[in-house]
């Protein structure tokens, strides 16, 4: 035997550690195992610190059941830390795989918005059960949903990734009367109320937007266990062209409402049925709705606001081109870019009368980009009421999002389908049918039930759900 | 990898490297090998830079952690190293990884080997083995996990039963072990 020259074997750790024999073990198959016992030396001191690495392979459910094998357990895996390690190993295995995000897409729509229809991706876990009337009893376990019981204003305004807004009233019918606004997890039925507000008489828009930490800016990891939000109430102006927004802003941070005066160097307008059905909506932290004409009928452009970095003023996004009032447009988000899809209204001389598509997409430096333009004629389907509606004579499609993961498919809602259109192959597959209080609607009517774009709400799924932490202490 | 029994004429990149375990027994593995544990690796530039390298294949490197059987499984695992640890693109062939993870033995052989990879800073290995330990651990009831780690549950019931309540979403579909 050669003895090792200059170093001493204690350079690498004096502490002696033994196996534990696990007495389910033929010590026949395990011949290593026959030595002695060591009632102290337990598996779990054995791995140490490496048992976050292990707990944090499992899948969500099972960590989050981990947590009560033993308060020990619980504290290492409800510590933020365990979070982020989870988080950070989902996203160094998925980054070659970006088409597999789990998603759900939830449509708001008719009666006074009471009618909910959830569209899961194949590997979501987000089940909403709406008890197949399609209301939202799913949110159910909020204190505010009495007032949904008692027919009370009652709906869900804004999402972010897997929470959502909920907004009740007690409408000034009843004293004292208020309007309250509700963070929910519904995966975790975690919730938090926000402090009441008057109710208002006034055309609000409502913007809900976090903050999630970068773990690894590089690598572009972020994690959802500590994060900050901003809920943005943006009050419609009274005049038209206006150069000072009103807004009334929550922060997680100050856990208040606090009001505010914004400045815009564009004019703009009071918000009517253009503004107000669109929404607003969030990318990458920053707000943007819609700035119509005087009359609401003609887009102009885009106000763009960013609560977090540059609270004092808002900016002007001008449109690709110039919009007509009889072009319907409206506006989403794909992988952190905005986008417009745009039906022109008329025809140009040299055109074969049928509608079109147009996808644009705002690129880095504030440039259009066109990405898609679909024919309706040249769509292909199985299904003869979408052939139908495409080749009909009113314009056949209303976006209701971008699919998150995939950039050349959509979804669209045609007549009462809810359908998905691939822009590349030009391919409509129906995923599903709009009902009213869980009847099907016919799929080709002359009046279809308009889904607004402010109610469709594309819930992304974590691969830790997001905690909804309490307010801070006053 | 290269085979130096079938080489004649022994390059550095096949050199061999002698490592002795607990239980004192040497093993003789090729450089590239033992290259893959991080602490061998240390010591043995350490040692280089002391010019004791020069002495060859006569450094043993003292293993006083890790035992002859789990040093031989850890071998036998560098030799036949998948080719990625990366998630597999489709479900076949997840599910074939999973087959080869539970290949390593019962738990209690992943934990030597886990506690082996980790003093012997084996990146690969421990990814591995971490992963096949979780496998054996996922959706099983919480009872399974407290027998499996001898872990005795200190939460009073109603304590427990909250917490049950409080995370019902995630208790729906366990395997009662």
């Amino acid at each position: 035997m050669v003895e090792s020259g200059t170093r001493t074997t204690h350079s690498f750790g004096s502490r002696c550690k033994r196996r534990v024999e696990d007495p389910s073990e033929d010590p026949m198959l395990y011949p290593c195992r026959k030595r002695e016992k060591d009632p102290d030396d337990s598996i779990r001191s054995k791995l140490g610190y490496v048992l976050i690495e292990v707990l944090c392979r499992l899948p969500c459910r099972s960590a989050i059941q981990c947590m009560s094998v033993s308060k020990s357990w619980f504290s290492l895996i409800s510590d933020p830390y365990f979070v982020r390690r989870f988080i950070h190993h989902r996203h160094q295995l998925s980054r070659s795989d970006s088409d597999s995000v789990p998603f759900t897409l939830l449509l708001q729509y008719k009666e006074s918005q009471k009618n909910i229809l959830v569209l899961p991706s194949d590997n979501s876990e987000l089940f909403i059960d709406c008890g197949g009337g399609g209301g939202l009893d799913f949110l159910d376990f909020l204190p505010c949903f009495e007032r949904a019981r008692k027919n009370y204003p009652f709906c869900i305004v804004a999402s972010f990734n897997d929470l959502l807004l909920v907004r009740s009233e007690v409408p000034p019918i009843r004293k004292p009367s208020f309007c309250e606004y509700c963070i929910c997890n519904p995966l975790t039925k975690q919730w938090l109320t926000l402090p009441h507000l008057p109710c208002s008489r006034r055309n609000d828009m409502v913007g809900f937007v976090c903050d999630l930490c970068s773990c690894d800016k590089e690598q572009r990891c972020v994690t959802n266990a500590y994060y900050r939000y901003k809920v943005v109430l943006i009050h419609s102006p009274t005049e038209t062209n206006t150069t000072q927004l009103s807004l009334q802003i929550f922060s997680s941070e100050t856990g208040e409402w606090r009001g505010s005066v914004v400045s815009s160097q564009r004019g703009l307008n009071p918000f009517r049925m253009t503004s107000l059905d669109a929404g607003v909506l969030v990318c990458n932290g920053i707000l943007y709705w819609i700035d119509a004409d005087k009359y609401g009928l003609m887009i102009k452009g885009f106000v763009k606001f960013d609560p977090f970095n540059d609270a004092e003023r808002c900016h002007y996004i001008d449109p690709p081109i110039n919009l007509l009032p009889r072009d319907l447009m409206s506006f989403g988000v794909f992988q952190g870019h905005l986008r417009i899809f745009q039906i022109p209204g008329h025809h140009s001389p040299h055109d074969d009368g049928a509608y079109k598509f147009y996808v644009w997409e705002l690129e880095n430096y504030g440039t259009w980009c066109l990405k898609h333009k679909v024919n309706f004629k040249d769509t292909v389907s199985d299904h003869s009421d979408l052939v139908k509606i495409a080749n009909g004579i009113t314009p056949p499609g209303a976006l209701l999002a971008f699919h998150p993961n995939v950039s050349e498919i959509v979804f669209l809602q045609l007549g009462n389908y809810i359908v998905l259109c691939n822009m590349q192959t030009r391919v409509l597959k129906v995923v599903s049918q709009l009902r009213d209080g869980g009847k099907i609607l016919p799929g080709i009517s002359c009046y279809y039930v308009s889904v607004y774009a402010k109610s469709v709400f594309l819930l992304t799924q974590p691969s830790w759900p997001t905690p909804v932490p309490p307010l801070p202490f006053h | 990898m290269s085979n130096t029994s079938e080489n004649p004429n022994p390059s550095s990149s096949s050199a061999k490297i002698t490592l002795k375990t607990s239980d004192n027994e040497l093993f003789e593995v090729e450089e590239a090998v033992a290259m893959k544990f991080c602490t061998v690796k240390q010591y043995f530039e350490d040692e280089k830079d002391n010019d004791v390298a020069a002495r060859g294949s006569s450094t043993v490197i003292p293993l006083p952690n890790v035992h002859s059987a789990v040093l031989a499984r850890l071998i036998s695992y560098c030799k036949k190293l998948p080719q990625s640890n990366a998630v597999a693109d489709n479900h076949e062939e997840e599910e074939t990884k999973k087959k080869e993870r539970k290949q390593y033995g019962t738990p209690g052989d992943l934990v030597d080997l886990i506690s082996a990879a980790n003093y012997l800073d084996f990146k690969e290995g421990l990814e591995f083995f971490n992963q096949a330990l979780a496998d054996h651990i996922q959706n099983k009831s919480v009872e399974y996990v407290r027998k499996f780690f001898g872990i005795k549950g200190d939460f009073e019931p109603h304590e427990e039963e909250k917490y049950r309540e409080e995370y019902a979403w995630a208790f729906e579909g366990v395997d009662e072990d």
